[in-house]
């Protein structure tokens, strides 16, 4: 009895081992911060571009996210009427279900966000269950928290919200915007636009890559976008890179465009190694290639397998994310990894920890916050994550720029 | 059986049915990709041998010797993170911080040990827990960031190759599979090996110690994981947080492929290479010829089941000649 | 009418042993009937042919004069059978009123369970008996006695008209065996017909009407119990006849020195215990099984923790930590179960030969072929073993084959065994080898080593051992010089309070 159940189990582990070969089946949605996965694939407002434009286009200086022309700095950093240290500080925390390493890097930046503008910080993990969410939520209301940043499961939003109001306390989603079960926003949130970011990567490319490879043939150039297709935004990364490649170039891109789902080897910076040298060595006569990536890792890979293959002349990558290119720059890397999508975590959580300290003021009721940002039949504003995409000359300047930002500095 | 030539035992062996389909397997993705052969790809199939194999054969001696260590991915992941730690972080030489990642994989090894053979809990059961708190710890340290590592000295262990076909980290897992290959055939602790893991309480009372055997195949088990996160490391440029974990199926997968059963007692270093050896070319055939992801994975559950009837083809022959010989 | 049960012509064998030979008794309703013989009589086989598990080769069981033929235990159930074995046929995570009704549970309407019709007749059964269980206690939190007694309420739900019970009082405290006994008195008062398969005389005297005795799987004879005394059931146990097999031993008539002291020696299943071994001289263990035997040994061999005692070899005391350092100091040890704890199955006839010599066939880093080969042949050579090389997996050895492989490795021209402990070395084995192994084992005696030989076969250990000590219960109860001894005396040992 116990033989057999030691071969059945081997031989599941056998069946799991094959059935997940490399992939991390406890991954689940969002991949590490800065790769900027959205959470959710939604439209562009409206009004086409963000008004903090990413400055897409040109290896030069990022343009620093402005404040908005036209919007109010109601609930932003930028407004400079606020003083936050005349009031006691306030309490909140950040109510997650089912903490994700992503949500720990925002929680770090909202942290810091509290020694700015004069919030205690703390953190709420209900695992995955949605009623001790909600109870602790009325916990901390008798507790006399001010305010909560919170994650929810997408299908207890409504009830979230509902929650909140009737206790009386502002709320803020972080990563997923809280819409009801009719579709509609029920707060104010932030969105990365997973889909127009795939564009804007691959059109970076396209509009960069004379400068290093002088006025090649673009029907030599071969395209490869690196995801992993368990993950829907990564899905529409891929999607809007891919649509963006295909649009500029529509009459070479069956030849040229190469599918990059990883999902077969996981999620790991080895994966995108021996994914992008198994395409690169299958394809000898491609003279060319446009490298992208949905996560930083996947890039990592793909930039050491070109340098494996010695390909690093001919071969340009740009990932999203940029946490380990960064310090490599700083060490001096000059390789074939020339830029990366990024965006930084104090920037994303600043409209989100300000706007919550303008609910909890009473400055600002939730419908009131950026105007600017809210699409035709929504009560509430839906603010888009400025993105930059830099390379080794522009990143200092980014870096420096964020620094600026958080300090108060215009 | 024992009257046979050597010739006709060798085609009969495990070994070389797992051969025989590895090279249809080559043959009919070289039919469909003249590049599969090519230089280059080969070198990358052996690449992507060096992590699993490095594990694999401190997994294999494990298993053989009736243990199992799930937490291998884990302790491959911290060798990598901490390797990387010590060199960006805490100045140290590359070759020093590499021995002391091994040492730290043989400590963690050491530690898997005195959970199964101190305190009595089941290898699966604890080796599971072993890897989740390591896991933990792993994020933790690196706040789920890559560490990177731009000791240029350091990347050359990726780099190095012979032939440009043979690199650094394959060799360093070639010969580990030589070296471990001759110890469990012809050396008194390989047979004690194979004793222990065979049957644990007559190799007891025959005067063996299993309980030392096991010990030392943990720590080794520990210590060869952590140096393959850290070739691993090496060859990536930074030690991340995400990197090695759920190799250790792959490692036990090829390993069951080559003929080591979960049981102890049976297997040896040259089926698990071969068995990882058509693992690998197979994953790199299937990107080559653009197969869409999900079936991939169909595929290598089909290869598995493919692998394992034409052995038990073989051993049915085998009971057949058994039978014959009235034994 | 008063049910009566009939064995007829019962016959059992498997492959090389006849279990059971034409058993034929009846017994009536309204009596306990028990079933008494030595291990290997045949009883466990004549059960399980009763309860639907096998089926007999030849004859048949006749309930009422009616054949019955049963081809799985749950038509033995329909017929009226029950049989309670030593292990518990229970449902753990199930409550008590679930397991006595199990396989019956009345059912409501559209099939659900009728919870109140359940508990209220369990309470029925329950209060008959007068027992203090309550029908919705989970029976895997019950004392073992109590969950006994559920076993034989399910018995009494089921209508069984015959009921067995297979070594009921193991386990059981007095107090447990008198409520158990008061049960079985009450099945008797209702006219079923009780069969009690036991070796506790004492308890035999107390609840039984009669006795049927088999031996060697055969019907001896069917005693009144208030008819009949011990001295005669343990005589109508032994007395056979041995044939050749022992005739031809050619004893060893010298001892040496004193090979092996034990003093009170005390273990977790073992109390008091002290004997010696001389060089050359073969000592008999006998008992019943169960009686502590090979945990004695295994004690002596460092397998098992000792709690206080002393063992002294060549007259220096020794404390063996682990089974290495016996065998590193001369003792080696044939487990009982060779299959289990003797060999290494997948493992070659040479690789289980020099286990324990590893370090003294090698060459350098390396093991020396030649020297291993060497030390099987000579083992194969001097044992007859049957193989054509050494290279053949044990798997595929025959039992004696097996065995001989065993005691090759412990006598093998490397090894110096000063102390050899064979326990039940021809267990399972053919009578042609079992002649080679006494053989054997009295060869091993002319060379001076001392054997410590267990077995629970009364013939065989009268036969080649020169000393027997009897143990029951963990403790030496006796001890015999061969020239002395006979079946009954050492079986009375065996069985004595």
């Amino acid at each position: 009895m116990k033989r057999s159940l030691a071969v059945l189990l081997s031989a599941l582990l056998c069946m799991s081992a094959v059935s997940c070969a490399g992939g991390n089946p406890g991954e689940s949605p969002p991949p590490s911060v800065s790769s900027g996965g959205s959470p959710t694939a939604e439209a562009p407002p409206s009004g086409g571009e963000p008004s903090a434009p990413p400055d897409a286009s040109t290896p030069a200086a990022a343009t620093p996210a402005e404040p908005t022309a036209t919007g109010s700095v109601v609930g932003r950093y930028a407004d400079k009427s606020v003083d936050y240290f005349s009031r006691e500080p306030y309490e909140f925390v950040y109510m997650v279900n089912g903490m994700l390493v992503i949500h720990q890097l925002l929680g770090e930046a909202l942290a810091d966000w509290g020694g700015r503008v004069n919030y205690n910080y703390s953190e709420y993990d209900s695992g995955s269950d949605m009623n001790a969410f909600l109870t602790t939520m009325e916990t901390y209301a008798t507790q006399g928290y001010d305010g909560f940043f919170v994650d929810p499961d997408v299908t207890v939003a409504q009830r979230t919200a509902e929650l909140a109001e009737d206790l009386g306390i502002p709320i803020f989603p972080v990563l997923v915007p809280m819409r009801d079960n009719d579709g509609k926003l029920i707060t104010p949130g932030l969105h990365l636009d997973s889909i127009m970011v795939g564009g804007l990567q691959t059109q970076w490319l396209i509009d960069n890559y004379t400068n290093y490879w002088g006025d090649v043939d673009p029907a030599e150039i071969g395209y490869l976008f690196l995801y992993a297709s368990f993950n829907k935004n990564l899905v529409d990364n891929m999607v809007g890179a891919r649509d963006k490649f295909q649009e500029t170039w529509p009459d070479t891109f069956e030849k040229n465009y190469y599918d990059g789902d990883c999902l077969a080897l996981g999620v790991s910076i080895e994966a995108g190694f021996d994914y992008t040298s198994s395409i690169f060595t299958a394809n000898p006569d491609v003279k060319y290639w446009f490298v992208s990536s949905c996560l930083e890792d996947y890039g990592q890979g793909a930039a050491r397998a070109a340098e494996d293959l010695n390909m690093e002349d001919r071969v340009l990558i740009l990932s999203n994310g940029a946490n380990t290119l960064i310090p490599d720059w700083q060490g001096g890397y000059d390789g074939c990894w020339v830029a990366a999508l990024h965006y930084a975590n104090e920037i994303f959580t600043e409209p989100i920890a300000c706007g919550l300290v303008a609910l909890a003021d009473g400055r600002a009721k939730p419908e009131d916050l950026w105007p600017e940002y809210k699409q035709p039949g929504e009560k509430y504003a839906l603010y888009v994550v400025p993105t930059v995409i830099i390379t080794k000359d522009t990143y200092q300047d980014y870096l420096q720029y964020v620094e600026d930002f958080v300090s108060g500095l215009d | 059986m024992e009257n046979m030539s050597a010739a006709k035992r060798l085609l009969r062996s495990k070994l070389f049915s797992l051969a025989a389909v590895t090279a249809v397997v080559v043959l009919i993705f070289y039919l469909i990709r003249r590049s599969y052969l090519g230089v280059d790809n080969i070198r990358g199939i052996l690449n992507s041998m060096s992590l699993s194999g490095t594990i694999g054969v401190g997994m294999a001696c494990l298993l053989i010797g009736g243990g199992v260590d799930l937490a291998a991915g884990a302790e491959g992941c911290f060798g990598g993170v901490m390797v990387a730690l010590l060199i960006s972080k805490a100045g140290a030489p590359w070759p020093v911080a590499l021995v002391a990642v091994i040492l730290i994989g043989a400590a963690i090894g050491a530690f898997n040990a005195f959970l199964i053979n101190v305190l009595n809990f089941m290898g699966f059961i604890a080796t599971i827990g072993v890897s989740s708190m390591l896991q933990g710890i792993i994020n933790i340290i690196t706040k789920a960031r890559n560490i990177s590592i731009s000791d240029r000295g350091f990347w050359s262990i990726g780099t190095v190759a012979v032939a440009n076909l043979f690199t650094l980290p394959f060799m360093i897992m070639a010969a580990l599979v030589v070296v471990y290959g001759i110890i469990l055939s012809r050396t008194r602790f390989g047979r004690t090996v194979y004793m222990c893991g065979g049957n644990r309480r007559a190799a007891r009372l025959s005067g063996l110690n299993p309980k030392k055997i096991s010990t030392i195949l943990y720590i080794n088990c520990g210590a060869l994981a952590s140096l393959g996160g850290a070739i691993l490391a090496a060859r990536m440029h930074s030690g991340s947080p995400k990197a090695v974990l759920g190799s250790e199926l792959d490692a036990i997968t090829a390993a069951v492929l080559g003929g080591v059963s979960f049981m102890g007692g049976a297997g040896n270093m040259g089926g698990c290479f071969i068995g990882l050896l058509l693992l690998c070319s197979f994953n790199n055939g299937l990107i080559s010829v653009k197969l869409a992801s999900y079936w991939t994975i169909v595929a290598q559950g089909v290869l598995l089941i493919a692998a394992l009837i034409a052995d038990y083809f073989n051993v049915r022959a085998r009971a057949r000649e058994l039978k014959a010989a009235g034994a | 009418m008063d049910t009566y049960l009939e064995f007829r012509g019962i016959g059992k064998s498997f492959p090389g042993v006849q279990a059971l030979d034409d058993i034929s008794f009846t017994v009536s309703g309204g009596r306990v009937c028990a079933i008494l013989g030595e291990n290997g009589a045949g009883k466990s086989t004549l059960l399980k042919i009763l309860s639907g598990d096998i089926q007999p080769g030849a004859g048949g069981v006749y309930i009422n004069g009616a054949e019955q033929r049963f081809t799985s235990p749950y038509q033995a159930i329909r017929s009226g059978i029950s049989v309670i074995y030593q292990e518990r046929q229970l449902i753990p995570a199930m409550n008590v009123m679930e397991n006595i009704f199990l396989g019956d549970i009345p059912a409501g309407r559209a099939g659900f369970v009728d919870r109140a019709e359940l508990r209220g007749r369990t309470q029925e059964i329950i209060d008959s008996f007068g027992l203090p269980i309550h029908p919705l206690e989970l029976v895997g939190r019950l004392p073992v006695a109590y969950q006994q007694m559920v076993e034989i309420m399910k018995a009494y739900r089921r209508n069984s008209k015959i009921i067995a019970f297979d070594e009921p009082t193991a386990s059981l405290t007095d107090s447990e065996i008198s409520i158990l006994f008061e049960l079985i008195g009450k099945l008797r008062n209702d006219g079923k017909i009780v069969l009690y398969v036991s070796h506790r005389l004492s308890e035999i005297f107390q609840i039984t009407d009669e006795i049927v005795v088999l031996k060697d799987g055969r019907f001896v004879k069917t005693l009144e119990t208030r008819e009949t005394d011990e001295q005669e059931l343990i005589t109508a146990m032994v007395g056979r006849d041995i044939g050749d097999t022992y005739s031809g031993l050619k004893r060893n008539d010298r001892y040496g020195e004193t090979l092996l002291e034990v003093s009170h020696l005390e273990t977790a299943a073992v109390h008091d215990i002290s004997f010696e071994l001389k060089s050359g001289e073969i000592l008999g263990l006998s008992g019943l099984v169960g009686a502590g035997r090979t945990e004695v040994v295994r004690a002596i061999f460092g397998a098992d923790a000792i709690i206080s005692g002393e063992i002294k070899l060549e007259g220096k005391p020794v404390h063996f930590k682990k089974p290495g350092d016996a065998i590193a100091a001369g003792i080696a040890l044939c487990p009982e179960d060779r299959k289990e704890q003797g060999l290494v199955l997948l493992r070659s006839i040479r690789d289980n030969i020099t286990a324990p010599v590893l370090d003294k066939v090698r060459k350098g880093l390396f093991l020396d072929k030649k020297a291993e080969d060497e030390v099987a042949g000579d083992a194969i050579k001097k044992y007859s073993i049957k193989t054509p090389s050494s290279d053949k997996p044990v798997l595929e050895l025959s039992g004696g084959n097996q065995q001989k492989v065993i005691l090759g490795r412990w006598t093998s021209s490397k090894m110096v065994t000063k102390v050899l402990i064979l326990d039940e070395p021809t267990k399972g084995i053919d009578v042609g080898t079992k002649a080679e192994v006494y053989r054997i084992v009295c060869d091993f005696a002319r060379d001076g080593i001392g054997v410590i030989f267990i077995s629970s076969e009364l013939t065989e250990v009268i036969n080649v051992a020169d000393r027997i000590i009897v143990m029951r219960n963990g403790r030496i109860t006796g001890e015999v010089r061969r020239e002395e001894a006979s079946e009954e005396s050492v079986l009375a040992l065996a069985m004595s309070e």
